[in-house]
């Protein structure tokens, strides 16, 4: 007499669920007799979305703001450019690029402050040329 | 038609970046000639202390002066700084006319480096004793 293949049978225990029978024991997996495979998971997170290229890092205009002008707003976007790097290495690849989207508004932020001060010194300088 | 397009795009920010920092060079040396007193710090300002940028504008003064020691006592962190952009800036155009250049910026943890080097920085140049006085802003 052929015992049946291995593969999911209604439980003999509970009828509502189903047990794995390896093809010549029964084992302790079940899952609910009307549950439906897991879809496979979405491509998305796993596959870089730009041929293998890390996201810009704007790790160059981040040292500009921390030597130049504003350490309080270069500093941040160090430690995002950074993020992007060990988050792209880690293979979390939406995650380094919302990274490097924070390393850019950082580095968005402190060319307005830096240009602002110019603006605002060279203001400065002519009042005091004119007096 | 596009990629020369990209390239000529890519030299005139290239060259415009060059104008704009030997502007700011050159505003820098002739206002200070002129006897204009440099900016300072805002966190100097408030607290005392310095920030890991102190000294970057007289460093950069120094270095119109061609002296590079005086430079690097006035913030040593800039001039590293100033030589490793410097560099980005020549792989630019290099990489703008076909041929490729390595950086160290390129390299897969370059910002965390940059980040422990500001942070290392910052904590020496705070420190009493013969180190933090010359990575200090004030010369000595």
């Amino acid at each position: 007499m052929t015992t049946p293949g291995a593969g999911w049978y209604p439980d003999p225990q509970n009828a509502s669920m189903k047990r794995y029978w390896d093809g010549s024991a029964w084992t302790e997996q079940v899952q609910l007799a009307s549950s439906v495979p897991p879809p496979p998971p979405p491509n998305g997170p796993m596959m870089p979305t730009n041929s293998q290229m890390m996201p810009r890092k704007y790790l160059v205009e981040s040292i500009l703001a921390t030597i130049f002008c504003c350490l309080p707003v270069g500093i941040p976007g160090i430690v995002f450019s950074s993020k992007v790097e060990s988050l792209w290495n880690a293979g979390a690849y939406a995650e380094a690029q919302e990274a490097s989207r924070k390393a850019r508004m950082w580095s968005l932020i402190a060319l307005g402050i830096g240009l602002s001060i110019v603006a605002l010194q060279f203001v400065t300088f002519v009042i005091g040329l004119s007096q | 038609m596009s990629k020369t397009h990209n390239v000529r795009k890519s030299v005139t920010l290239h060259a415009a970046v060059g104008v704009a920092a030997l502007s700011g060079l050159t505003t820098v040396r002739v206002l200070h000639d002129q006897g204009v007193h440099l900016p300072g710090c805002p966190f100097r300002a408030v607290l005392g202390l310095d920030c890991p940028g102190c000294g970057s504008t007289r460093a950069m003064l120094r270095l119109t002066h061609f002296d590079l020691l005086g430079a690097i006592n006035y913030n040593a962190l800039c001039v590293a700084g100033v030589v490793i952009l410097a560099w980005v800036w020549v792989a630019g155009v290099f990489r703008a006319l076909g041929k490729n250049m390595r950086t160290p910026l390129d390299h897969r943890y370059a910002s965390r480096v940059t980040l422990y080097a500001v942070v290392v920085f910052w904590a020496l140049r705070l420190t009493p004793g013969p180190v933090g006085e010359f990575l200090a802003s004030l010369p000595r």
